[in-house]
Formats: C-alpha cells, sequence, structure tokens
C-alpha cells in the first residue's frame, strides 16, 4: 500500500492549488444560486421608423397598432441603408418596411414586413413579438371575414388575460432543473480541471525515469503498482465527486424538485473516469510539467466551450453542434438532460462515455509499455 | 554474492556489455572504473533486472536475476547517480517511501528511517524538502533512500558527482561503514584517487568488456609499468641526469627542477642499487621515494585512455 498512500499524500500536497480552486467554483455557484434563475423582462417604448410602401388599410392598422405603445415615425424618404445606419449607431431601436403588396402577404401568412433591429438588443425580440401578434390577428381577421375590420382587430390585440404564476408547478421545477443542470455543466468542467492538473503534475513527477528505476528495480510488481495508483487516483477522484454533488444539493436543498440526483451524480463519476483514462494517455506520453498542464488547460477550456458547458449549444452553427456530438462532456450533459429524463434515454450518452473511457485506458497502456521498452 | 557471466547487451548495432564476466564476494566494495560509455550503468541496470540482456548469466546470492524475483530485489538496494527523490516530499517522507517499497511494518520501518537519517547526518533536515536542501544534502537524501531498509549488495552510480569536499568524506565514510555491517558495495566513479582509497576491488571496464579486475595490488602486479623512483638532490646537472642513466635496468630519467624520476625494469632490486650509486658518487639528497603504479597509471596503460570527470 506504500505507493497508493504516497500519491493521497502527493494529492494532500496540492491541497492550496485544489481548496482555491474549489472555493471560486462554490462561490461563483452560490452567486449564481441566489441571483440567477428569476429573469424578468419589461416592456418599453421603442423608438421606431416606418416605411410605408403599402399606403393600405392594413399597414395604417398596423403603424396604428405600434403607435399606441411606442414612438412610430412613418418616413418615405429614407433609404434602407440610412436605417440599417440609425439602427446601428442605436438612434432608434429599430425600422419596419411595409411592401406594397402588404395585404396579400398577410392574407396568405407569408413573411409580410421587414423588420430592422439589432439583434443584440432586448428591444429586436420586443418588436419582432409586437408585429408578429399584428399580423396574426390580421390574417385572422382576413380569413375569417374576407376584409379587415380596423375596429375589431384593435380591440382583439388590446385583449389581455391574466395570468396567476404557480412557483410549485412544472415551472418552478424546470427552473430547478436548469440551474442544475448550469451547476453540473460547470461542475463538468471543474471535475476535469482539478482531476488533470493534480493527477497530470502528481504523476508527471511519480513517471520520472530516475524515480522508476528505484521502484522497478523494488519487490513491488508492476501489476500491484499499477493497481496501487488507480485506487488512488480514483478515490480521489470519487472524493471530488462527491464534494460537487452533495455541494448541488448543499445550494439547492430547498429547490431539489425537477433535478434528475441520480442521472447528474452517474454523469459526475463517469466523467471524472473519463478524466483519469485521457491523463493516464498524456502522462505516457509526457512527463514535462508545462505540458501536462498546458494539455490540462487546452483539453478542458476547448471540450467545454465545443460541448456547451459554457455557451449554450443551441448558439452554435450547424457544423459545430455536429462536432460537439462526438464530444464526450455533450454526452455528459445529454445524460441530465431533461427533468424527467429516463435511464434509457440517458443510455446511449453513458455507453459512449464508457466507450471514451475504455479507448484512452487503452491508449495510456500501449504508449505506457512503448516508453517503458525505450526507457529500459 | 554476485556473479555476472559472458553478459552480452546490445543496442541496436552498439554493443553495451561484451561477454562482461565478473565476480564479487560478501562484505567487499567493488569499484566499477571504466570511461563515459564504457557500460558501467549498462552493467548495473542488468543486475537490478532493468535491462533485458541478449545472452549470458547474472546470479546474485546464487539465484538467477529477473524482473520478477522479488526473492532477490528485496536483499539489494540501488543508489542512481540523478537524485531520484520526490520534490514535495520531505526527508522522512521520500525515505519511508522508498523503505515502504521493501519493508511493510510501520514500526520497524519507522525505526530503519530513523536510523538512515541519522547514518547520512540528516536529522537537522527531517521536515526539509529537496529544494531547501543543499547540493551535498540532496545526495545524502538520496542515498538515504537507497539504504534504508538494509540491503546487502548495495549498488552506488558515482555518488559523489558534484558534492562539496565536506560531503564527499561523509559519503565515503558512510559506504565504508556500510562494508563494516556486512554489505558488498558495487561502487561506479570517476574518482579513482577516490576509488582508491575506498574500494578492495576494482573492475577495469571498456568498450562493454572487462579489461581487468582484481586488488590493487593484483593489478600493480598484471601490468608491465616500470618502477618509478623520484629522488631530490641538493646539486645536480645535465652530467648526473646522464650518469644515472648509465645504472642498470633504467629505461628513462627525467629531471623536473632539482627532482629526478627515473624509471627501472621492474624486480631488480633497484631502490638499493640507487642508494649505493648515490653512496658511492657522494651525492646528497633530501627525499628518496620509490612509487607503486597508481590506480590512474594502471587505467591508462589498460585502455589507453585517462578517467576524466
Amino acid at each position: 500500500m506504500t505507493i497508493f498512500k504516497i500519491i493521497l499524500l502527493h494529492f494532500w500536497k496540492f491541497k492550496w492549488m485544489i481548496i482555491p480552486l474549489a472555493l471560486v467554483f462554490f462561490l461563483i455557484a452560490a452567486m449564481f444560486s441566489l441571483f440567477g434563475g428569476t429573469e424578468t423582462f419589461e416592456s418599453e417604448t421603442l423608438g421606431i421608423t416606418v416605411v410605408d410602401e403599402s399606403g393600405s388599410e392594413s399597414s395604417e392598422a398596423l403603424i396604428e397598432y405600434l403607435s399606441s405603445s411606442h414612438e412610430a415615425t412613418v418616413r418615405d424618404d429614407v433609404s434602407r441603408k440610412v436605417l440599417e445606419e440609425q439602427v446601428f449607431l442605436m438612434e432608434i431601436h429599430g425600422a419596419v418596411i411595409i411592401p406594397d403588396n402588404f395585404d396579400t402577404h398577410v392574407k396568405n401568412g407569408e413573411p409580410a414586413v421587414e423588420i430592422i433591429t439589432d439583434e443584440r438588443a432586448a428591444a429586436s425580440f420586443q418588436l419582432e413579438t409586437e408585429v408578429s401578434k399584428f399580423l396574426m390577428f390580421a390574417n385572422a381577421q382576413f380569413n375569417d371575414a374576407g376584409a379587415l375590420d380596423k375596429d375589431t382587430l384593435q380591440s382583439a390585440l388590446d385583449n389581455k388575460v391574466d395570468v396567476e404564476l404557480n412557483s410549485d408547478t412544472v415551472i418552478a421545477s424546470e427552473e430547478n432543473f436548469e440551474n442544475a443542470a448550469a451547476y453540473s455543466n460547470f461542475a463538468a468542467y471543474w471535475l476535469m480541471l482539478f482531476i488533470m492538473l493534480s493527477v497530470g503534475n502528481l504523476m508527471s513527477e511519480y513517471n520520472k525515469p530516475e524515480l522508476q528505476k528505484r521502484i522497478i528495480a523494488a519487490p513491488v510488481s508492476s501489476t500491484s503498482g499499477a493497481v496501487q495508483i488507480l485506487s488512488a487516483q480514483s478515490l480521489v477522484g470519487i472524493f471530488a465527486v462527491l464534494v460537487m454533488f452533495f455541494g448541488l444539493i448543499g445550494l439547492y436543498y430547498d429547490r431539489l424538485e425537477g433535478i434528475p440526483l441520480a442521472h447528474i451524480f452517474v454523469a459526475m463519476v463517469l466523467i471524472m473516469a473519463f478524466t483519469l483514462a485521457l491523463q493516464y494517455a498524456i502522462n505516457a506520453l509526457t512527463t514535462n510539467r508545462f505540458i501536462v498542464n498546458g494539455i490540462a488547460n487546452l483539453v478542458t477550456l476547448g471540450l467545454a466551450f465545443l460541448s456547451g458547458i459554457f455557451i449554450p449549444i443551441e448558439l452554435f452553427g450547424d457544423g459545430a453542434q455536429r462536432v460537439a456530438e462526438f464530444l464526450p462532456l455533450y454526452h455528459y450533459t445529454q445524460i441530465y438532460a431533461s427533468s424527467d429524463i429516463t435511464w434509457s434515454d440517458s443510455a446511449l450518452s453513458i455507453g459512449i462515455l464508457v466507450l471514451y473511457t475504455i479507448v484512452f485506458m487503452i491508449i495510456g497502456i500501449i504508449f505506457s509499455n512503448q516508453r517503458k521498452s525505450t526507457q529500459l | 554474492m554476485i556473479a555476472m557471466d559472458k553478459v552480452v547487451k546490445r543496442y541496436k548495432d552498439v554493443i553495451a556489455l561484451d561477454h562482461f564476466s565478473f565476480r564479487a564476494g560478501r562484505n567487499e566494495i567493488i569499484g566499477l572504473l571504466g570511461p563515459n560509455g564504457c557500460g558501467k550503468t549498462t552493467a548495473i541496470n542488468c543486475m537490478l533486472s532493468l535491462l533485458k540482456f541478449d545472452q549470458g548469466t547474472i546470479e546474485l546470492f546464487g539465484d538467477t536475476v529477473s524482473p520478477n524475483n522479488n526473492k532477490i530485489k528485496r536483499r539489494i538496494g540501488i543508489v542512481p547517480q540523478e537524485l531520484a527523490i520526490f520534490d514535495k516530499l520531505n526527508v522522512v517522507e521520500n525515505i519511508d517511501f522508498y523503505c515502504g517499497l521493501y519493508i511493510t511494518n510501520k514500526a520497524e520501518r519507522k525505526q530503519l528511517v530513523d536510523e538512515a537519517i541519522e547514518f547520512v547526518g540528516l536529522e537537522k533536515y527531517r521536515k526539509f524538502v529537496p529544494k531547501q536542501l543543499s547540493g551535498g544534502l540532496k545526495r545524502r537524501l538520496n542515498i538515504a533512500c537507497g539504504i534504508a531498509h538494509k540491503p546487502e549488495i548495495l549498488f552506488l552510480d558515482e555518488p559523489t558527482v558534484a558534492v562539496d569536499a565536506q560531503s564527499r568524506n561523509f559519503i565515503l565514510e558512510g559506504v565504508k561503514k556500510m562494508k563494516d555491517r556486512g554489505t558488498t558495495v558495487v561502487y561506479t566513479t570517476h574518482y579513482l584517487e577516490e576509488a582508491e582509497d575506498l574500494c578492495d576491488s576494482f573492475v577495469i571496464m571498456d568498450n562493454g568488456r572487462n579489461v581487468a579486475n582484481g586488488t590493487l595490488d593484483e593489478l600493480q602486479k598484471s601490468i608491465s609499468t616500470t618502477e618509478s623512483i623520484t629522488v631530490k638532490f641538493i646539486s645536480g646537472d645535465d652530467a648526473l641526469t646522464e650518469r644515472l642513466k648509465q645504472l642498470p635496468h633504467v629505461n628513462q630519467v627525467v629531471k623536473t627542477g632539482d627532482r629526478y624520476n627515473i624509471q627501472f625494469e621492474k624486480h631488480h632490486n633497484n631502490l638499493a642499487n640507487l642508494i649505493r650509486f648515490i653512496e658511492d658518487h657522494s651525492l646528497t639528497y633530501t627525499e628518496i621515494a620509490s612509487e607503486q603504479p597508481s590506480l590512474s597509471s594502471i587505467f591508462l596503460e589498460l585502455t589507453g585512455k585517462e578517467l576524466r570527470d
């Protein structure tokens, strides 16, 4: 058990690297837990320029509708390019260009106006929502009565419904799930970084040829040595997983409904096993501490970005999304992809992560044997 | 204790050990000497089962060595030339780890670790990590890690390279103490004076071969080097040089200042003849010394090379 103990002792020596790393993580998670999850949106009065090329009754109804809650200016002496520039310079929130065949498009339910907005601003979403609400109602009016009745349309647009939000219902569960998923996503990044840095640095020292010479000359079989190393690393990995898992429970103890805890735990264990296998392969290739640290940061950050840990994967292009489906961290997130996920839904991703772990173990064993044969 | 018989080790086209043989008995210090790349470390690695060899046999304690022969491994120790210590562990932890690879009993190990620390004089530095130790102290720690389990055969690979004089003396005294407590030491070094002072017998290696082996006396007798006598005369001149050359069995006379180095053929009562010559010519001298060939000159004669750092 000497090797087992020395590996654990080495981890303990890294405590001044590990403890701040864990504290930063939990600080961020706690802040997210306290301040996140209750996003509000308030509509505001927008400055809009409308170019009416149609001059029809329905286009006037649209202008009237927009003017009722915003500062809408109708102009016909302005080019598309100027409007784009005004939006870009934030002189106006947006512009609506109504084409001359506006009525036909509305009747057919086709895209009927061109909206110029700055997509980065919340006003963009507000203007698009309001215009599409008008077009939907106008289309219904045309279909129902064959012609547009401005008054009926206006009263339909002004109708409001009282909605009562119940925090104990599905919405609360979904919010809990979203928060826990965000925590678990970031926990995977932390676990990978922690294991790759600590195990990487430790093993790069342990695998130094001069130390290995002494260890191999000692009466300890290579199998026993490997088992002791693996056991010690797994123990530390499980400890890190438990810290992350119970950290999640601690932060969300009063909001656990809708969180697939068992799936998250399995996912954390699997990503820990995968990272150990990956690090084993890296350490079999090099004992240079700088290279090991460089690879650790490169791999964890790269995988985390590409797998949607930091940025929702839906924002990626099709190509990047397709690439992400081949990455282990993506499958980690898919193990707890929804609040009501079943084990059969997760089975594929679990299997892929297990396969990844086995593949990197085999690569590590091959490189490790090669290195020993050239070293000795 | 150690028996290497016609061992051949090849690295592709390079022959590192060429039918290398040597034997060592219990409780002696054997100096394994040779220039860089002569195969010293390869020979040690083969004995430690760290390397597979192509031909020949190696026996330690009468048993054939193999990577899985833990019975043999348990009884040997190694102090490699490079510092084989963990940077993050302190003195006690480093020694305890290596000792733990041999000794599982915790109480026994603790006692052995304490003894090893005392043996190398690191009592004041028990909690120091290697980066806090000087080069010489690191070397001592490196040695302590190899001897804590009290091996019966110890391989010391250039343990005094790049250490200060004080630590070097400490290490050499330690090696002698190891011998006194019954350990067979295989010692490789570049420093021939150090080896001459320390070792009971020598194996001189060159190009992977055992060029000569034996005690210093045996080696001196085995080579054809002349007997060298140096005399410091009060007054001397070139004529004296010529007269000295007339002495029987003289090969060469070299005058350096007032010192005359006279090279005789061996085994001819040369010193007595020289003293008689001095008396007959009423010459006055302040020093006279007959020198046996040193390990350095033996090495030079056998390998045609000088052994340098």
